[in-house]
């Protein structure tokens, strides 16, 4: 019973240093975003490698807590639900990583005029993972409050949607841009980096289920 | 000698046999359905616990039994228990809610009106209405529990991984209670018609004197004990996995309120207490843990706001109530007709 209660203890410090990466994921691509905006691209490349170092550490703790959840069948009505979280969470910091990653590769050239709005965008992203581990936090320890950050995250999400709209409207009709490979590539960029809270709200739908099952 | 004694105790151990192998997944099906815990695990903890409840605190709802009709012959008693055990198999194929309490009540009052004994219809009243009472103390009890979970859950802040261990604990603690109660309430379905004609005679070992009814209570509990390592695997799985669905906590307190009610009308002590308190007594008298279970789950369903809940399984248990007994006294009352005509063995020493 001792080793019960060890291994549980074990699990909850390795899935707070899972959420501890996943919020550093959203903090370092929000600076890294900036630092590419305003074109110090020897930072940017440096956070493109913390970041990859973050995600392999990420998976490690990863197979930690499967081994944990399945082989000392710790949690068993909730594991599925637990895992599905994590693998969730793994999605989310691997868009985040490819989509800086994509950055650092094509080095897509970024006019004056939508700089501000790619920051905007950098900055909602980051505020969304913050909730989001806001909310798988809750869903495991204080889970009435889960439906306050689930709000959150849907109004980030809603927040990018729109500046996504406008950017690409501003993009193709800008005079400015004089290529359609440009504003296509720009459009690509837009649409990447939207998808981190894309993936933010897919956490929060699957979290708004998961708390119904947590009431008894 | 042995052989013989054994052949008559034959059909109260194959009750025994058959309440392990399905009463035991009302109070371990959870923890095993869900794999919280080996079954090998919990038929250890199940078998322990219910051998000392029925050795312990067997005694009173048997007392009661015998105040309903006191068999006094062993082939008797065999005669009776085997038709409650052919009572619960043919209800039990033919898809009619029953439970062996009901079953043991009918089969004596078969005795009863075969051997000429009055039936003491006080006795008989105090027994019909704890089966009314048996679900309606379970569904308060789990309603109460359910609120103080409940409440427990959204503030206390505790970790879901933690929670979960508690839970799994709690679940091995309250399987324990549950074995215990049941074998302290049910050991008088099993044994309870062969005590006034036990075989054995009281023995003293370190000074303890363990009596023939304890001994006969012990044998029992191995009966039971034996069904539930052999055939309870499966009847856990599917019960526990239906029961799981109302969620671990949920669970949890199902298993608490339905074996508190089977320990509140087994316990002598309680009853003492009552007494000495100047409270009416709870009869001591054996009790379905299955409706005690249904009771239970009712009572949350209650508490939810009703939805969901299927009403119509009450019906069906109260109709249980009525038929078992009658399907057990007629079914009683042929078999000792066979028993002594055919098989030429005294079924009953008449009343004086």
């Amino acid at each position: 019973m001792i080793n019960l209660f060890g291994k549980t203890k074990q699990l909850e410090l390795d899935v707070k240093n899972y959420l501890c990466i996943v919020q550093k994921t959203g903090l370092i691509f929000n600076e890294a975003i900036n630092e590419y905006i305003e074109c110090e691209y020897d930072d940017f490349d440096k956070r493109v490698l913390d970041i990859n170092e973050l995600e392999t550490k990420a998976d490690t703790i990863k197979r930690n807590i499967k081994n944990k959840l399945y082989k000392n069948m710790l949690i068993p009505d909730a594991r599925g639900d637990v895992w599905e979280l994590i693998e969730l969470l793994d999605r989310l910091i691997g868009v985040t990583e490819k989509v800086m990653e994509n950055f650092s590769f094509e080095h897509p050239y970024i006019p004056e005029f939508i700089k501000r709005h790619f920051i905007k965008l950098a900055e909602n992203s980051q505020k969304a993972t913050d909730e989001v581990v806001n909310a798988v936090s809750a869903y495991l320890t204080n889970f009435t409050m889960v439906t306050d950050f689930i709000n959150k995250i849907m109004f980030f999400e809603h927040e990018i949607d729109k500046i996504e709209d406008l950017l690409k409207k501003t993009i193709f009709s800008s005079d400015e841009l004089k290529t359609l490979s440009h504003r296509i590539q720009l459009r690509y960029f837009t649409e990447q980096m939207a998808l981190v809270s894309d993936f933010a709200e897919r956490i929060a739908e699957k979290l708004s289920i998961l708390v119904i099952k947590r009431e008894i | 000698m042995l052989i013989t004694i054994l052949f008559f105790l034959s059909s109260g151990l194959f009750l025994g046999w058959s309440l392990g192998a399905n009463d035991a997944a009302n109070v371990f099906g959870t923890a095993v359905g869900s794999k919280m815990l080996k079954f090998t695990t919990a038929a250890i903890i199940c078998g322990v616990f219910l051998i000392l409840g029925a050795v312990i605190s067997g005694a009173g709802a048997s007392h009661t039994l015998g105040k309903l009709g006191s068999i006094n012959t062993l082939s008797g008693a065999f005669t009776v228990a085997l038709a409650a055990a052919i009572t619960v198999f043919v209800m039990t194929k033919a898809c009619l809610p029953v439970s062996t309490s009901q079953a043991i009540v009918g089969a004596i009052i078969g005795w009863n009106i075969y051997a000429g004994y009055e039936t003491n219809l006080n006795v008989v009243s105090k027994i019909v209405a704890t089966w009314f009472l048996c679900p309606i103390l379970a569904a308060a009890f789990s309603i109460v529990g359910y609120i103080i979970a409940r409440w427990i859950l959204h503030h206390s802040k505790i970790h879901l991984f933690r929670l979960d261990s508690h839970i799994r604990v709690g679940l091995i603690i309250a399987g324990a209670f549950g074995s215990y109660s049941l074998g302290a309430n049910n050991i008088a379905n099993v044994m309870g018609v062969f005590v006034n004609s036990s075989p054995f005679t009281s023995i003293t070992l370190f000074g303890y004197v363990f009596s023939s009814t304890q001994q006969l209570f012990l044998l029992g509990g191995l009966a039971i004990a034996v069904g539930v390592y052999t055939y309870s695997k499966r009847v856990m799985m599917t019960v526990g996995s239906k029961i799981y669905a109302l969620s671990p906590m949920t669970a949890l307190v199902v298993v608490i309120s339905s074996s508190m009610v089977l320990f509140i009308f087994a316990s002598q002590g309680l009853q003492e207490l009552f007494i000495s308190a100047g409270i009416p007594p709870i009869p001591l008298v054996p009790v379905s843990s299955s409706q005690a279970v249904v009771g239970a789950v009712l009572g949350i369903g209650l508490v939810k706001g009703g939805r969901n809940v299927n009403f119509a399984i009450l019906g069906k248990i109260s109709i249980g109530w009525i038929a078992t007994p009658i399907i057990a006294s007629i079914i009683t009352f042929v078999a000792l007709f066979f028993m002594q005509n055919v098989f030429m063995n005294q079924v009953y020493v008449p009343p004086m």
